[in-house]
């Protein structure tokens, strides 16, 4: 993935979290990509699992269960990282 | 017309049971619930009681004889001078000739098929060692019976009123019809009942969270941990794990667990089946799959059915406090709110028909605090 793509995976992945972030009267626009996503208090459970169903769709992944962990999916970072490794 | 009053099932292994006293003759004017017999296996003795009022027009078995379980000892009639089937014998087995002189127990979906049409296991004759809902509507069909539920609303439901605004006929979606079968079984079936209980949040926050941290998980588990505990508090109360047919109660084998999740407009109850024959990590994993799929809105038919008990949460649009509508046949769903100024409130909408008001504040107060076997 080259960096420009790098960033526009990211921006995209901010973009869905503030999207879910207002349906719960939050406002994500100052989270940054190291950000702890679950400790932001932007997002509940739910709203994350909104987040992980995009982010499968949008890329069209299919993410095993036991995959679902703050290390992978913690950060936009981390986010970005995992749709590397599985060659997206 | 004259009805059978068959010898009961008392024990699952006994196929048949010793008749000690008759206490009624041919004739005897009988009220519901009084004692016309005394029965006994080596292990209890049963009183044969009347269903109904009526007249006993004829006594079949005589007191010391070993009768078979679902044969018939009396025969019943509105008047004394009914006449009683010539074929007696004929007449009587003719519903439990297929399963050797027994009552087929009714599957699920029979037992509620015969409370639809207002009738009885024993009427009905079944093609195997169960009755099943094929049995049922072969009778149905075959004697051209009418829905009890159907001849009512014919008989007194007035015409429908339309509004008066003017609108657009649209055909419900299949999720619209889920949930007005949802709304139109608690308001026609169920005895719908709603208790709630206040309670200190922190420690299953606290758990929840040092079981995230520890297995270092995305997602909180705190609504699924209190979710496995309604599940452990059903598998260690089978009588509350269970709705009811007809006139009997159905006590479920397994817990299954159902649990709302909302995807965008629709609400899904993602099923957890077997819930407790589950360890703690393994219901984790399948509520997360299962969660996943509805908002993925994936979840496959036998994933949204099946439910004995139900969980919901109205939590993360800060509702203090909701009361949610009974699945069908399940006998309580638990309602978790947010926490307003430390304090939460946890509460149930229940089956009055199963549960009393003192069940449901059990099952709440056992879920209020997580146990350290949690």
């Amino acid at each position: 993935m080259n960096p420009a793509s790098a960033n526009d995976v990211k921006k995209a992945i901010r973009d869905r979290i503030a999207e879910i972030a207002k349906t719960l009267g939050n406002n994500a626009r100052s989270l940054k990509d190291d950000d702890v996503i679950p400790e932001a208090s932007l997002l509940d459970s739910a709203g994350i699992m909104e987040l992980i169903m995009w982010y499968e769709a949008h890329w069209d992944l299919s993410i095993p269960q036991q995959d679902l962990t703050i290390e992978n999916f913690g950060t936009v970072d981390a986010m970005a990282a995992y749709l590397r490794q599985a060659g997206k | 017309m004259p009805t059978p009053l068959r010898i009961p099932r008392i024990n699952n292994n006994d196929d048949t049971v010793r008749l000690t006293s008759i206490l009624v003759q041919p004739g005897d004017a009988v009220r519901a619930g009084q004692s016309l017999a005394e029965i006994e296996t080596d292990k209890a003795t049963f009183d044969v009681e009347a269903e109904n009022e009526a007249y006993v027009l004829s006594i079949l078995h005589q007191p010391g004889e070993t009768v078979e379980v679902g044969s018939v000892l009396f025969w019943l009639g509105a008047a004394p001078d009914e006449a009683v089937p010539h074929t007696e014998t004929a007449a009587a087995e003719t519903a439990t000739a297929a399963t050797g002189g027994t009552v087929a127990e009714p599957t699920l979906k029979a037992s509620i098929l015969l409370a639809d049409y207002d009738l009885r296991a024993d009427q009905v004759p079944s093609s195997g060692p169960r009755l099943t809902a094929a049995n049922v509507e072969s009778f149905v069909r075959q004697r051209g019976l009418q829905l009890v539920k159907q001849r009512t609303a014919q008989a007194e439901e007035p015409p429908a009123m339309l509004p008066s605004a003017s609108g657009t006929h649209m055909p419900l979606t299949p999720e619209e019809r889920g949930m007005l079968r949802t709304v139109v079984w608690q308001r026609d079936v169920a005895v719908p009942g709603y208790v709630e209980i206040q309670y200190d949040p922190a420690p299953w926050e606290a758990q929840a969270t040092a079981y995230q941290k520890r297995e270092k998980l995305l997602l909180s588990p705190l609504l699924s941990f209190m979710a496995w505990r309604l599940v452990r508090l059903a598998a260690e109360n089978r009588q509350w794990n269970a709705t009811i047919t007809g006139a009997d109660k159905y006590v479920y084998n397994s817990v299954n667990l159902g649990f709302t999740v909302q995807s965008g407009s629709t609400l899904y109850l993602a099923v957890v089946q077997e819930a407790d024959q589950m360890t703690l990590p393994a219901f984790l994993d399948r509520l997360g799959l299962l969660q996943r799929a509805a908002v993925g809105n994936r979840l496959k038919p036998f994933e949204m059915s099946g439910a004995t008990i139900s969980f919901s949460s109205m939590a993360r649009w800060q509702a203090s406090r909701h009361i949610p509508v009974l699945p069908p046949n399940t006998a309580i769903i638990a309602a978790h709110a947010a926490t307003r100024d430390g304090i939460a409130t946890l509460g149930a909408t229940y089956d009055h028909r199963i549960l009393s008001g003192f069940d449901a504040i059990s099952i709440l107060r056992g879920m209020i605090a997580p146990e350290e076997s949690d």
